[in-house]
């Protein structure tokens, strides 16, 4: 449950099959009673609908948080740079960081830092397409150390530069946003 | 900017000296196959790297006996240690930060990893200059 969209289906879904709950944040619903069997199918059935699933398995759980706060780190601005990345996601997961980066190598056979950049690249994508910013105002928003980085890490993680991108996407039916 | 990395391992120092051309082929990237090596090039470094990658498992100096002597040292202590290990020991990683370290990375099983990791360690030094600036 990663986006804004996620949570607003997850409510649906509770609110559908009549499953009283406290709360429902990105990665996690508070309930306020625990499931039965057959209740926990239903939900998982109606979950999958929408490309949701349940998570019952504390590792998975965990990475699931990891990439939410990931986003919300990129998205929010007040969080801050790369410096405090690793104590943040320390503190507010509760673990030890390279427990955490332990943990998500495993799940996702890649690192975390890697899933941070590319994912800064898709809001820098983003950004060009939706909001129409400059790289300039791009690179301050998202924390960068300077456009130059910003354009390599770009044509890294996309192959393009950012100016090519944004000539791709004037073509009709380009896809430019990467749903992993 | 200067990297300093410090390995036993030639392929390892390779793969690592080439993300980091990647990432800004401006950066001068030095490197060591050992901790006495390391110790020996930063006593007589007229200019000190920015950021040292220590490797801890090395022969005649250990990567711990580096970092230690690194972080008594008044001209070296400020220079931020990123220990670079194939272990993923969360006990290690917890006595190394105390004894210094500002970082500890596992190597990646793959290289296209290690872009990511050296980016992000650029990143990170350049933001933190820039504010103290």
């Amino acid at each position: 449950m990663v986006c804004v969209r996620c949570k607003m289906a997850v409510q649906a879904v509770l609110e559908k099959l009549d499953i009283a709950y406290n709360s429902i944040e990105m990665g996690r619903a508070d309930l306020c009673s625990p499931l039965g069997i057959e209740e926990y199918k239903t939900l998982d059935a109606a979950l999958r609908y929408y490309e949701l699933e349940l998570m019952d398995n504390k590792k998975s759980i965990l990475v699931d948080q990891i990439k939410v706060l990931i986003l919300e780190m990129i998205r929010d601005e007040s969080i801050g740079p790369p410096l405090k990345f690793t104590a943040y996601l320390s503190r507010r997961l509760g673990y030890n960081y390279t427990y955490i980066s332990n943990v998500f190598s495993e799940a996702e056979n890649s690192t975390i830092e890697r899933h941070y950049i590319t994912q800064r690249i898709e809001r820098v994508k983003e950004l060009i397409v939706y909001e129409e910013m400059s790289l300039k105002e791009i690179a301050y928003q998202l924390n960068y150390s300077s456009v130059s980085h910003l354009c390599l890490q770009f044509k890294k993680v996309t192959g393009n530069a950012p100016s090519t991108f944004k000539k791709l996407c004037q073509t009709p039916g380009y896809a430019w946003k990467n749903e992993n | 900017m200067r990297i300093l990395i410090v390995d036993d391992d030639a392929d390892d120092r390779k793969v690592f000296i080439t993300a980091v051309k990647e990432v800004d082929e401006t950066i001068d990237c030095m490197d060591v196959s050992n901790g006495e090596l390391a110790l020996s090039f930063l006593q007589a470094a007229e200019e000190l790297p920015d950021i040292i990658f220590l490797d801890l498992r090395m022969p005649r100096v250990s990567g711990k006996a580096c970092l230690l002597a690194i972080k008594k040292d008044e001209r070296l202590k400020q220079i931020p240690v990123y220990i670079y290990t194939t272990s993923r020991e969360v006990e290690e990683s917890i006595e190394l930060k105390e004894m210094g370290a500002f970082h500890f990375i596992s190597k990646p099983n793959n290289e296209e990893e290690v872009y990511f990791l050296v980016a992000f360690a650029v990143e990170e030094f350049l933001h933190t200059e820039k504010q103290n600036n």
